[in-house]
């Protein structure tokens, strides 16, 4: 997989899940991962009345990820 | 490493079919830790996913969060029970092709299944949270 080119990453990222905000802020990992990494998440925690937002649909869509999964044989 | 909670869902789902003679459960389900979910599937939305030649779902640990998106991913398999795994996944390309993702027949289906199985679908997890 070809990594996109960004000059201000010091370590290889082929996911691309590391983003850089603008040039004077730290690189971090791109939301939602950086919210899931915020607490581990257990079944007692499953919320049952939590219906599906639609930031959802436009995620699962990402021509990037889109790409990434069918890839490794997924459908996305 | 694989998570214990993965029995439940695996449950959830075969319930779930069978309770509302939906078809056959798809033949695996697998739920992935945090770190090995991007890893093993690409997806760094950190969502859910279908593998078509394996029959499998694979769940990252937002399914806590939003139970809801797995129902997207179970029509991508009914889908695929259909048309054959094979030419499920030749056609899912041939029509991404044409329509993009956001006009994708398959997977406006696989949204309309799921808002309309939602209510549902909660339903049956907070009974099987109750067990």
């Amino acid at each position: 997989m070809e990594e996109k080119k960004r000059p201000w990453l010091p370590f290889p990222d082929p996911l691309g899940i590391a983003e850089k905000l603008t040039e004077n802020t730290p690189i971090q990992l791109k939301d939602p991962i950086r919210s899931i990494l915020k607490e581990e998440q257990s079944p007692s925690k499953i919320n049952p009345d939590a219906t599906v937002p639609e930031w959802v649909f436009k995620a699962r869509g990402d021509p990037e990820r889109v790409k990434r999964l069918l890839e490794r044989g997924f459908i996305p | 490493m694989i998570l214990p909670e993965q029995r439940f869902y695996q449950d959830l789902i075969a319930q779930f079919c069978s309770k509302y003679n939906l078809g056959k459960p798809p033949a695996k389900l697998e739920l992935l830790d945090k770190n090995q979910y991007p890893i093993e599937t690409g997806d760094t939305e950190m969502l859910t996913s279908y593998l078509v030649g394996k029959d499998k779902i694979v769940l990252s640990p937002t399914i806590f969060e939003l139970p809801g998106i797995v129902l997207h991913e179970l029509c991508h398999h009914f889908q695929a029970l259909r048309l054959g795994l094979i030419e499920y996944a030749k056609r899912y390309k041939q029509l991404l092709k044409t329509y993009g993702y956001d006009s994708h027949p398959y997977e406006l289906e696989a949204e309309e299944f799921a808002k309309k199985w939602w209510v549902e679908f909660a339903s049956l997890i907070k009974q099987k949270m109750e067990e």
